[in-house]
């Protein structure tokens, strides 16, 4: 794994000078650095940050913020660009080959947009900004993304993403553009929320993937939800599953919440379109906003289980 | 504090039950309810809002044209107060005698500056002395001799809150912000009962002029966009109401397709229906629109 504390950015590049060495922030001290976005690093295996500001050399009010978040693994890394897969895709080390497409989420490693570049460098995740954006800011930031870049290794994904199985010929294909990698719940909420509550017992030892899916011939682009967890534990996946048909499905499982849970696969009809899980040892995949039950299954015949 | 464990879910807020579900697992302190019950306001009124903007109160390079933002402030004050006079507008709000604080966004999007400036510029101007105005954000502010409160928070989505403007800007008074977040942001709504703070806001003037409609409160450029308003008030409720449908119609402006706020702000409903702070439905809140209307997305 790399080490931010092993990273040493140039003094000077292109008119712009390191203002000193980096501010270091822990994990006590995220919330002092970010008040409540600190959370979202600590969602996923936070070790530290360092932060670096880049000045002109000529006085002015510009700068340059480089943030490098090391994380535990780069799933972490991959887990927060896929966050948000907006941008231009960026390639900072050319001597890498870009990563094989993948056929549920898109392979990039590096995305750019407004003066923010936002990258996965094995397990370090970078975001190097300027509040203020100009061709020559551009440059500087995607040079010092390079410079970081320079001894990344080839880029992989989190393994659960190989539970989704390709079907070119499938009515619902997935938007790859919206799938998600995450541990907690707090992940979940802002990506599709639940429960304020943690109704699924998600947490670190857990792993899960968000993913949308729209019907390729359809007028009516509104997208089906699939989200698929993978436990630590066996009884762990029917324990959530349990809890989830008692906090989310109340009324439909007639107090019958362990019993209805025993079924490998169900279905109900609420407010929104058609829910349904399907259980299979350490895993619990749930589809929300179907437009019916045909739909529904045939999401699930996308899983690996 | 939870009384039971009914989760609040997603399907809730589509049934349109998030009130008796906050009811019900929420319970009132009895400092709230007392609180509640001596500023019971008269909840047949509607909640003025007043949305202002000015296309050059920022320049090409995002900076703040303080003539400008100022015209704005006074003609927001006027419309709110009903005065005729800029002077009167602000006594009509506060006195001389008042010790005032003021409540900025103090970092990731924070308040401009200018803004700050020109509120207190605006209350030396009817003899409050500048010493008994400060500023009053942070966890350890004595607010025992503060008389009165200036909130002056950035309007910004929150990615564990929703939103992240007027209701959560007293977070720091809880003097423990992290029991506030989560499922527990429901409950953002009785920090303003609490006695060194209730019934101290008498002006509210949320900072639109650059928004963030996502990935709130970290600083994202692709997000913040030059909206260019304020939004002025003395209801809370109604307030985040309103921004929180201009961050709504700017999400799916950029998405092209609804995309949204997700987790559902939930101290909205609670600081309505449990903790009584104002209006969250728009029946009872009445916008008025003053000045630029391009992309007003309300």
């Amino acid at each position: 794994m790399l080490k931010a504390d092993n990273l040493h950015l140039p003094e000077s590049i292109d008119g712009w000078k390191l203002t000193g060495p980096p501010q270091k922030i822990t994990r006590e001290t995220i919330f002092d650095y970010m008040d409540g976005g600190g959370e979202l690093y600590l969602a996923y295996k936070f070790n530290q940050l360092l932060v670096w500001h880049y000045q002109p050399q000529k006085e002015s009010e510009e700068e340059i913020i480089v943030e490098v978040y090391e994380m535990q693994h780069p799933d972490e890394t991959f887990g927060l660009l896929s966050l948000d897969w907006t941008g231009e895709p960026v390639r900072l080390n050319e001597k890498i080959s870009p990563s094989a497409e993948n056929p549920i989420s898109p392979s990039y490693t590096a995305l750019y947009g407004e003066g923010l570049l936002r990258a996965s460098v094995d397990n370090l995740y970078l975001r190097i900004l300027a509040p203020r954006e100009t061709a020559e800011i551009k440059d500087i930031i995607l040079k010092i993304g390079k410079i970081i870049a320079t001894k990344t290794s080839p880029p992989a994904t989190p393994e659960i993403l190989k539970i989704l199985k390709p079907q070119p010929t499938s009515s619902w294909q997935v938007k790859k553009d919206r799938t998600s990698y995450f541990h907690s719940n707090l992940i979940l909420n802002s990506l599709y929320y639940l429960s304020h509550e943690n109704i699924l017992h998600l947490g670190p030892d857990c792993e899960a993937i968000y993913t949308e899916w729209t019907k390729t011939k359809a007028e009516d682009k509104k997208a089906a939800r699939m989200i698929i967890i993978k436990y630590p534990e066996l009884n762990m996946a029917s324990q959530a599953l349990i809890d989830f048909i008692r906090s989310y499905l109340l009324e439909k499982s007639g107090g019958a919440e362990e019993s209805k849970a025993s079924a490998p696969e169900g279905w109900v009809k609420v407010e929104d379109g058609w829910a349904g899980w399907k259980l299979a040892g350490d895993y619990l995949a749930l589809v929300f906003e179907a437009p019916d039950k045909t739909s529904g299954k045939e999401l699930f015949s996308r899983l690996n289980f | 504090m939870v009384k039971e464990r009914k989760a609040i879910t997603r399907r809730d807020f589509i049934r349109g039950t998030v009130s008796t579900a906050l009811g019900l697992a929420l319970i009132k302190p009895d400092w709230v309810q007392k609180s509640i019950a001596e500023r019971q306001k008269n909840s047949e009124n509607k909640s003025l809002v007043i949305l202002v903007r000015d296309q050059n109160v920022l320049d090409d390079e995002l900076k703040v044209n303080k003539q400008v933002l100022t015209a704005m402030v006074e003609r927001s004050l006027l419309e709110l107060t009903g005065k005729k006079d800029v002077k009167q507008a602000w006594l009509s709000l506060f006195s001389p005698k008042d010790v005032v604080g003021f409540v900025p966004t103090p970092m990731m999007n924070p308040t401009h500056q200018e803004l700050v400036e020109v509120v207190k510029e605006s209350l030396v101007a009817i003899g409050i002395p500048e010493a008994n105005i400060r500023n009053a954000q942070g966890k350890n502010v004595d607010l025992a001799p503060i008389t009165a409160l200036v909130s002056l928070p950035g309007l910004k989505a929150h990615w564990l809150t929703g939103i992240g403007t007027v209701i959560k800007n007293y977070i720091l008074y809880s003097g423990a912000p992290r029991n506030y977040h989560y499922e527990d942001s429901a409950k953002l709504g009785e920090i303003w009962h609490l006695p060194q703070v209730a019934g101290k806001t008498r002006l509210i003037i949320v900072d639109a002029l650059r928004p963030v409609c996502d990935k709130g409160p970290q600083f994202d450029p692709r997000y913040r966009w030059p909206y260019k308003g304020l939004l002025v008030g003395t209801d809370p409720v109604a307030l985040d109401v309103i921004g929180l449908k201009i961050i709504q119609a700017k999400r799916d402006e950029l998405r092209g397709e609804p995309w949204p706020i997700s987790p559902p702000p939930i101290c909205i409903e609670a600081a309505d229906s449990v903790y009584k702070l104002g209006h969250s439905k728009l029946e009872n809140i009445e916008l008025r629109k003053i000045g630029w209307d391009k992309e007003i997305l309300v």
